[in-house]
């Protein structure tokens, strides 16, 4: 399935904040995680990534700090913040009543 | 593996704007994704060459990349102490050209004081505030504005507070709230070098308060070493021409006023949220200046009140203003801890 990228523009935020909720997580790993989650759907640019991510970072809503790995290089992982946390409730909300009209919509339509 | 250090190269090459260990951090992290991708590729039958150089294809365009990561890390844009003593320059260089223009008084600028004092309620003893806003006040807030933008607004102060001030002095005397700008200029002399000197403690308190802020440890030295430059060199300068014994006063109870108000900022910080800490940091500071001016400089009842006017209407706002601008922008920076 072909994904549109206004649509994953408009949605990244908060996949992001949803990854990061259940674990901390490093860029690289995060990007996997959409692709293979979404079954090959989100295939998030590394370019628009890192930005994405200093700019949540700048506004409170991660937090990011190395980890030493056995035998490899140190990774950046970022956690959700409390801050985080309230503007991932605050998506979520958005997000279900924006699905819901438009499911509504849809359905209408076909009636 | 040379395809991604170019690319990494060419990727710090565009991140000259931010701060040198901010940039230095996120090299780090693009090169442990870039080596992480290439192992990937490598996995999947890909020579060591065609590896890497894929990796960093996939990653774009580093110019164009380095401009989305500026965007995104506005708040740790470079505070080079360059800039910052370029900012100070700038606001030293309008000091000595107010007065250097004030005591030569050229013919042309001759003729326009008399042209605007015919026209206008001004009498002509206003000449050197009319010549101080045109010259100044135009360019000091763009100035400062400027180095906002482009680095960071504890840069922008002095021409910010430069400009701000000289557009508080014209429209009150346009407003003939009385010869304010005038005394402060002319009769006292010396506000001119006041401001100066409220400029050093703040420069100093910010830097002794740097870590806190978020600033790096490099560029808290560096504001610090400024302020305290800003106010000893320049209260030696001013009480060896001798230009009023109030200058050196004012230095004494400037250093002493600052130690009072990092106390007080110290005790404040412990509550509440950045920008009310922010606020009331900047208050205690104002009221202690203000206190010690007022204690010390002068026992003229009437001149109490002149200066207690002068500090509220003045550099008291312009010392909230300031410092409330700037803790605010940095609480909105948000600094992390990285370990």
């Amino acid at each position: 399935m072909k994904s549109d990228p206004q649509l994953v523009k408009g949605t990244v935020r908060l996949l992001v904040l949803r990854l990061l909720e259940r674990e901390p997580m490093y860029g690289y790993q995060m990007i996997q995680h959409l692709e293979n989650r979404s079954e090959g759907y989100f295939r998030l640019g590394e370019g628009a990534l890192y930005p994405l991510l200093h700019e949540m970072e700048e506004q409170g809503f991660l937090r990011a700090e190395w980890r030493d790995q056995e035998g490899r290089p140190k990774r950046r992982y970022y956690h959700l913040t409390a801050k985080g946390r309230k503007e991932l409730a605050r998506r979520l909300e958005t997000w279900e009543g924006f699905t819901r009209a438009v499911d509504l919509v849809l359905e209408a339509s076909h009636v | 593996m040379s395809e991604i250090n170019d690319y990494l190269a060419d990727l710090r090459s565009h991140l000259s704007d931010l701060d040198p260990e901010r940039a230095d951090e996120i090299i780090a992290e693009v090169r442990t994704h870039l080596e992480a991708r290439a192992e990937q590729l490598r996995g999947g039958g890909m020579n060591d060459d065609d590896a890497t150089a894929a990796a960093a294809r996939e990653f774009g365009d580093p110019q164009e990349l380095a401009a989305r990561l500026r965007e995104a890390n506005r708040g740790r844009r470079r505070v080079g102490p360059v800039r910052i003593l370029l900012s100070v320059l700038v606001a030293i260089g309008g000091l000595l050209i107010a007065f250097s223009v004030a005591e030569v008084e050229p013919i042309w600028l001759r003729a326009m004081d008399g042209a605007l004092a015919s026209r206008t309620p001004l009498g002509p003893h206003h000449f050197d505030t009319i010549v101080m806003v045109l010259l100044i006040a135009p360019v000091a807030p763009l100035a400062g504005l400027l180095a906002g933008r482009r680095c960071c607004w504890l840069a922008a102060w002095p021409p910010l507070a430069w400009g701000l001030l000289l557009w508080v002095m014209i429209l009150g005397e346009l407003l003939l709230v009385g010869s304010v700008s005038q005394s402060l200029l002319r009769d006292e002399g010396v506000f001119s070098l006041i401001l100066v000197f409220f400029g050093g403690p703040l420069l100093a308190g910010l830097g002794l308060l740097g870590a806190r802020l978020g600033m790096q440890r490099t560029t808290a030295i560096a504001v610090w070493a400024i302020g305290v430059t800003y106010l000893v060199v320049l209260g030696l300068i001013a009480l060896s021409l001798q230009v009023h014994d109030l200058v050196g006063r004012l230095a004494i109870i400037g250093i002493s006023g600052l130690i009072l108000g990092l106390l007080a900022a110290a005790l404040l910080w412990q509550k509440g949220k950045p920008w009310r800490r922010a606020v009331l940091a900047a208050v205690g500071v104002c009221l202690i200046f203000a206190a010690l001016m007022i204690a010390s400089v002068n026992r003229d009842p009437q001149q109490q009140v002149a200066i207690w006017r002068r500090l509220i209407s003045g550099e008291a706002v312009l010392w909230t203003v300031a410092l409330t601008a700037y803790l605010w922008h940095r609480s909105r920076a948000a600094k992390i801890s990285v370990a």
